[in-house]
């Protein structure tokens, strides 16, 4: 793919496009889950390109990412699920669940914090999986067809979730083939097609 | 669009031009998380805890390794137990190896003791005792019941008898010794008293080479089985470490509950194989003193002591680290999201 884009601090920004156009690549490249071949990818002032392996983990703790199958771990609580990149990052316990309520508490899902997330609906698991990647405040959200398996009310719910969380300063690049949740918002529009941008509104 | 901010701007460019602004943005994005010793020593505490509690959850796999290991420990265990109670015979006959040089019967008292003084001159000789002929007799009359058969005699047909401990140059080169002692124009004969126990020895060293050979081949095998075992963990929990590692974990902290799980396996072995001597002693033991008991010994069977056990259980649970660690290294690196 190539590409030429830019997106400020605390901007909220749609990515869409076909199946294959490339959404979820461009994700892994500002993830850095993969390499670009040509080109630079800069987050946060950062060139992924030369970033040494060891940085990786750091450069990833600034980055919360939401999957369209949410990736939870069934082996242990929605606490947990939620905590863990505060785990990794050595927040002390009493820290780490202050801030882990405070999210479920934001996503609503604050009285399931115990339960394992294979008992609950596929739109709180989704809101899980939002929870635990707002808790560490990244700076950036970014977001792979989050209401991918959702009908319309939920993931109305869910958008109204990423607004409140841009609102507060997070930049959102969120990646939808969903057309209903783009026409309706006054938001940047990123049309992808084979790999090149076809559209910037 | 507004302008260009301070930081987390995200940005793709194939535009050779580097945006200077972005690239001297500062990180401000980072919490800066608590890293008190406290949070990390709670934290490898939890792995610890957890680890151990994962390996109890499955009793049946983990107990079939700790068998491994154990057994694996065991082996050279048992042998080297068994050297160490062979070595103890060591201590307990110390005359083996001493040479009794008979002299020839017409040597007086006074020759005796001047072969003595030079004899112990020597460097291979540690000391030399003298029984004169007439010491000899009392002796014979006393221990052997046959007194009254040597009073029909005119003469003391018992030889004087030097009786020469050698050092451990002269253990080593005992039979150039004994030619050398031998050829004195006043030796009749010498003779190397409990020569067999000399053998033994060097069998014993033999045996110990051995076992360490063995102990090394197997240290390998514990090696190879706890890391093959992390390798299936590593597998088996191949989306956790995904996740994990997308969230930030850094490869140490991937990588640690299978270094614990590693050093639980060793320590669980050890145990396994702390059992198994403890089986095997206590089955010898009896048999062992009953035997010695015939030989008039008062010999017993040797176990395990407390600094052993220590030392076992250290050495099990670096054996799994090791094992661990070198399959995390290996395989975790494969898992890159």
């Amino acid at each position: 793919m190539n590409v030429d884009l830019h997106l400020q601090e605390g901007e909220f920004a749609f990515l869409t496009g076909h199946s294959g156009a490339g959404k979820s690549t461009l994700l892994k490249l500002v993830m850095r889950m993969e390499k670009s071949s040509a080109g630079q990818v800069l987050v946060n002032g950062k060139n992924l390109n030369r970033l040494p392996r060891r940085q990786l983990p750091f450069f990833r703790r600034n980055i919360g990412v939401v999957f369209q199958d949410h990736q939870l771990l069934f082996d242990r609580t929605v606490f947990d699920n939620v905590a863990l990149p505060l785990q990794v990052a050595g927040f002390s316990s009493t820290d780490a669940a202050r801030r882990v309520r405070a999210a479920l508490d934001k996503v609503g899902l604050l009285n399931k914090e115990n339960q394992n997330p294979i008992a609950l609906s596929g739109g709180e698991q989704q809101r899980i999986g939002i929870a635990r990647a707002v808790v560490n405040k990244p700076a950036l959200l970014l977001a792979d067809e989050p209401t991918g398996n959702l009908d319309p009310a939920l993931s109305e719910e869910i958008m109204r979730l990423f607004e409140q969380f841009n609102q507060v300063g997070t930049s959102v690049l969120l990646a939808t083939h969903d057309i209903g949740l783009i026409s309706r918002d006054k938001y940047r529009v990123l049309t992808l097609d084979q790999g090149r941008i076809i559209e910037d509104e | 669009m507004g302008k260009l901010n301070k930081k987390a701007s995200s940005s793709r460019q194939t535009s050779r031009n580097e945006s200077t602004s972005e690239s001297k943005t500062a990180i401000g994005a980072s919490r800066s998380a608590n890293k008190s010793g406290h949070s990390w020593f709670q934290q490898h505490q939890q792995v610890a805890v957890d680890s151990l509690a994962r390996l109890l959850a499955e009793p049946g796999s983990s107990l079939l390794t700790w068998s491994v290991i154990g057994i694996a420990l065991a082996l050279p265990l048992c042998l080297f137990l068994f050297l160490q109670n062979i070595q103890q015979l060591n201590t307990n006959l110390d005359e083996a190896g001493n040479i009794s040089l008979f002299m020839k019967m017409y040597v007086s008292n006074d020759t005796l003791t001047k072969i003595q003084s030079d004899l112990q001159e020597m460097e291979q000789v540690i000391r030399v005792s003298v029984v004169t002929s007439e010491q000899a007799l009392v002796e014979f009359q006393e221990n052997s019941g046959f007194g009254n058969a040597l009073e029909g005699l005119d003469d003391n047909p018992l030889p004087a008898l030097l009786i020469v401990t050698p050092s451990d140059a002269g253990k080593n080169s005992l039979s150039s010794l004994v030619l050398e002692l031998e050829a004195l124009p006043e030796v009749d004969s010498a003779q190397v008293d409990l020569e067999w126990i000399q053998r033994l020895y060097s069998i014993i060293n033999l045996a110990e080479g051995f076992t360490t050979a063995l102990a090394l081949l197997l240290c390998v095998g514990v090696i190879l089985a706890v890391g093959n075992t992390i390798r299936l963990a590593i597998e088996n929990r191949r989306n956790e470490i995904m996740v994990v590692k997308l969230v930030g974990g850094t490869d140490a902290y991937v990588a640690r509950p299978f270094l614990y799980t590693g050093i639980w396996f060793g320590i669980g072995g050890g145990i396994i194989a702390t059992v198994l001597v403890l089986l095997a002693f206590l089955l010898l033991s009896g048999p062992v003193t009953g035997l010695m008991a015939l030989y008039g010994s008062d010999f017993v069977l040797s176990g395990l002591t407390a600094s052993d056990l220590l030392t076992l259980l250290v050495t099990a649970g670096g054996l799994g680290l090791f094992g661990a660690w070198i399959s995390a290294v290996r395989h975790l690196r494969l898992i890159e999201p």
